[in-house]
């Protein structure tokens, strides 16, 4: 793989990290079932996305 | 009020969100070994400690009153905890503070096994579900009869339950739920009988009126 195609998927990694971790945070200023059911389905997902994606992309340049 | 590691928690994850959007906005930064290391830890190592230390956060918050009672649906059992009435079991454990009143709920329907919080938790789960996507039953049942262990987790060996006779004669059938401590202790959360009773006016969860 490309460097470019390498930073262009840490870019990608990067924006859903951030996203997923804004969820997380956000939710823990509410205390109510939905905002525990965002933490883990919203924010989790999207952190693990990234975290596969820069994995991936490590691991295959 | 947010804990003190909530707050730092928050602070934590903001750093980390900014140092992900730079790596982001920057790539060519992990291109040198420490920009490597410095991607690692933010892309790989501290998002899945923060998202399980939230996740921790989050369960906490899960044991609380405030959480429960969060629902509509909760209202009624939450105002069963405040009757002004001795012979309410719920309302006496809660107001003479014999369970936390800020976990009064959590205290008493859990199963106090290894995987007891995960079991109620998943149950919690079902419950979001049904809130918004099913039909509340009403009165709301429990999936099972209620298990004296979450009794006899608190009260067996104390001096009040030991010096029952009865106690002490049917220690066998109430440890094998043959006889349920319901059967002579159930006046419990029976809401649709409560609304004319009147309210005890002490602190609730968290010292709150």
């Amino acid at each position: 793989m490309s460097v470019e195609a390498l930073h262009r998927r840490l870019r990608l990694s990067s924006l859903l990290v951030a996203a997923g971790l804004a969820v997380e945070v956000a939710t823990l200023f509410w205390s109510h079932p939905l905002t525990f059911v965002a933490f883990i389905l919203l924010g989790g997902s999207l952190v693990g996305m990234g975290v596969v994606l820069y994995l991936y992309s490590i691991v295959s340049h | 009020m947010i804990s003190y590691l909530d707050q730092g928690l928050t602070a934590i994850t903001l750093g980390l969100v900014a140092l992900v959007l730079l790596l982001g906005y920057r790539p060519s930064l992990t291109d040198a070994r420490g920009g490597r290391v410095l991607a690692f830890l933010g892309f790989f190592i501290l998002p899945i400690l923060v998202t399980w230390v939230g996740t921790s956060e989050h369960l906490q918050h899960s044991k609380t009153t405030g959480f429960c009672m969060s629902c509509h649906v909760m209202e009624p059992y939450g105002r069963s905890l405040r009757i002004d009435d001795p012979s309410h079991i719920p309302a006496v454990h809660f107001q003479n503070k014999l369970i936390p009143r800020d976990e009064a709920c959590f205290t008493c329907h859990t199963t106090y096994t290894m995987f007891g919080d995960v079991e109620a938790k998943l149950r919690g789960m079902k419950h979001v579900y049904i809130h918004y996507l099913g039909t509340v039953s009403d009165p709301i049942a429990l999936y099972e009869p209620y298990r004296n262990r979450e009794c006899l987790h608190c009260h067996d060996g104390s001096r009040s339950f030991e010096e029952q006779e009865l106690h002490v004669d049917i220690r066998g059938e109430l440890a094998s739920n043959e006889t349920s401590c319901l059967e002579c202790h159930g006046d419990i959360h029976d809401v649709h009988d409560l609304a004319e009773k009147p309210l005890w006016t002490g602190p609730g969860p968290g010292g709150a009126q």
